[in-house]
C-alpha cells in the first residue's frame, strides 16, 4: 500500500520539476484515484508538503502548489543572507571536514549544472551548497532551522534556475558565482566570502524581485 | 530547596502546575537526568491521577526539561554545557544582528512597553511571570529583523531558553531579590537600541547574554557535579 510519505515524495518531485507549476491546484479526489489510495493518504502527504512550505492551503478551497508574494521571497532572502553570512563568518574556525563538504557539494553543484540545468536535481544541488556554507558556524539550531526552510528555497532556486535557462545564461557564469563564495571560504577568508555571499544573494533577489515575485509565470 | 512534596499546587491550571512540579523535582535531582518519569510513581506521589501527570509531562515536553524516547516514555533531558552553549550563541548572534538596526518609531514604542512589563514583572517576584516578560522583551529586540521566519526561530529558541531560565529562578535563592541590577541592564540595553546607538546596544547585550551563560553554566555544572556526568 502506498504511504503518505510516498503520495508526498512524488508530488514533491513534481512540484520541483515544475510539472506542477505554482497556483496548480491540487484536488485530494483526483490525486487519490490517480495514485491508487485511499484520500485520507493523500491528506496527510499534503500536509506534510504543507509544512515544507511547498503548498498554500487556504481553508474551504483546498490546497495549491505555493506561489510566493513578493513579502515572501524578501523574507527567503533575508534568511538566507543572515543565515549565510553567519557561516561564511565561521570559515576561520571551520573544521577541514566542514570545509570538504563545501568543496564536494560545489563539485556535485558543477556537475549537475553542466549537464542538468532546467532540472530539480540542479535546483536541490544548489540549495545543498548553501546548506554546506550555514554548515559552518557549527551549531545544530541553525542547521535545524535551515532544513525547516530548505524545501520552500528549493522551489524558488528552481524558479530561477528556469528563467537562467530562458533568457540563455550560460550554467559556467552560474558556477562562477559559487566558485568565488568556495574559494574564499576554502582560504578561510571570512570578510571575502561574506561579500561573495551577499552579492550572490542580491544578484538571485534583483533577478526575483524582477520576475514579480511571482514564479512560474 | 525543600522536600518537593511541600511545595503546594496552587497555580492556574492543573496542567501548568503539575508541569511545575515535575520541573521543580527534576531541578532538585529527582528523578534523575536520564532516567524515565514514571506516570504511576509521579501520580503516587503528587497525589493525582496519572492522566494530570501524563498531561504535565506533555507541557513539559514542549520545552525542555523532558524528552519522548520510544519504548521508555519520557525521560529527563540532560542539560549539556555544549547545548546550552549552542543555544547561547544562537540567540546571541539573532538579538546582536537585531540590535543593529535603527528602530521605527513604532516598533520603539513595542519594545519600550516591553520593558515596562519586564519592570513590573520583577515587582511580582513571581518567577513564571519575570521569565515571561524577560522572554518577550527579548522577542521585541529580535523582531527588528523584520523577518518572519528569523521571528519563528526565535519564538522556539525562546521555548528552549524559558526552561534554563526557570532552572536559573529556582536554583539562584537570590535570582529574585537581585532584580534590580538585572532590569538596570535592561532598560540600558533598551535605551540605547532604541536611542539608535547600536554600537552601545551590540556592547551591552553581549555584556548581558554573556553573564546570562555563565551563570547557567555554572549551575548546570553544579548539579551534575551531584548527579550524573555530562554528555
Amino acid at each position: 500500500m502506498i504511504s503518505p510519505q510516498n503520495v508526498a515524495e512524488r508530488l514533491r518531485t513534481r512540484i520541483l520539476d515544475l510539472h506542477l507549476p505554482p497556483s496548480t491546484p491540487l484536488r485530494e479526489m483526483a490525486l487519490a484515484e490517480e495514485y491508487g489510495c485511499s484520500r485520507r493518504t493523500v491528506r496527510e502527504a499534503l500536509q506534510l508538503l504543507d509544512r515544507e512550505g511547498l503548498l498554500t492551503v487556504v481553508r474551504h478551497r483546498g490546497a495549491a502548489v505555493r506561489e510566493f508574494s513578493p513579502e515572501d521571497v524578501r523574507d527567503l532572502y533575508l534568511v538566507r543572507r543572515r543565515l549565510e553570512e553567519w557561516g561564511a563568518a565561521a570559515c576561520g574556525s571551520a573544521t577541514i571536514e566542514q570545509l570538504a563538504e563545501v568543496d564536494h557539494a560545489f563539485r556535485y553543484l558543477s556537475d549537475v549544472a553542466m549537464d542538468n540545468q532546467d532540472t530539480a536535481e540542479h535546483a536541490l544541488a544548489d540549495m545543498r551548497f548553501h546548506a554546506t556554507v550555514t554548515a559552518l558556524a557549527g551549531s545544530p539550531r541553525l542547521d535545524h532551522f535551515f532544513s525547516s526552510v530548505a524545501m520552500e528555497m528549493t522551489l524558488l532556486i528552481r524558479v530561477l534556475h528556469r528563467d537562467e535557462v530562458r533568457t540563455a545564461i550560460p550554467p559556467d557564469h552560474v558556477i562562477a558565482d559559487h566558485r568565488r563564495i568556495r574559494d574564499a571560504l576554502i582560504e578561510r577568508d571570512p570578510l571575502r566570502a561574506q561579500q561573495a555571499v551577499l552579492d550572490h544573494i542580491a544578484s538571485n533577489e534583483a533577478r526575483m524581485v524582477y520576475l514579480g515575485g511571482a514564479p512560474g509565470r | 530547596m525543600g522536600d518537593v512534596q511541600d511545595i503546594p499546587l496552587q497555580r492556574q491550571s492543573t496542567t501548568e502546575a503539575v508541569a511545575d512540579t515535575i520541573m521543580r523535582m527534576i531541578i532538585s535531582g529527582l528523578p534523575h537526568a536520564g532516567e524515565p518519569l514514571r506516570e504511576s510513581s509521579l501520580a503516587t506521589r503528587l497525589g493525582i491521577s496519572r492522566n494530570s501527570v501524563r498531561e504535565g509531562i506533555r507541557l513539559l515536553e514542549r520545552s525542555r526539561p523532558a524528552k519522548y524516547e520510544i519504548h521508555r516514555g519520557s525521560v529527563v533531558k540532560t542539560p549539556t554545557l555544549e547545548d546550552l552553549g549552542d543555544l547561547s550563541r544562537t540567540r546571541l548572534h539573532l538579538e546582536l544582528l537585531a540590535a543593529q538596526v535603527v528602530p521605527t518609531p513604532e516598533e520603539s514604542e513595542r519594545i519600550w512597553s516591553a520593558f515596562a512589563q519586564r519592570e513590573a514583572a520583577s515587582t511580582s517576584q513571581v518567577v513564571e511571570s519575570v521569565v515571561a516578560a524577560d522572554l518577550a522583551l527579548h522577542q521585541a529586540i529580535v523582531a527588528l529583523l523584520r523577518s518572519e521566519r528569523l521571528t519563528e526561530f526565535f519564538t522556539q529558541i525562546s521555548e528552549e531558553l524559558r526552561f534554563y531560565f526557570t532552572v536559573l529562578s529556582f536554583d539562584d535563592d537570590e535570582h529574585l531579590t537581585s532584580e534590580n541590577p538585572i532590569v538596570e541592564q535592561h532598560h540600558e540595553i533598551v535605551d540605547a537600541i532604541c536611542g539608535g546607538r547600536w554600537d552601545d546596544a551590540v556592547r551591552l547585550l553581549r555584556g548581558h547574554i554573556d553573564q546570562n551563560f555563565h551563570r547557567l553554566q555554572e549551575i548546570i555544572v553544579t548539579q551534575s557535579s551531584h548527579s550524573v556526568p555530562l554528555e
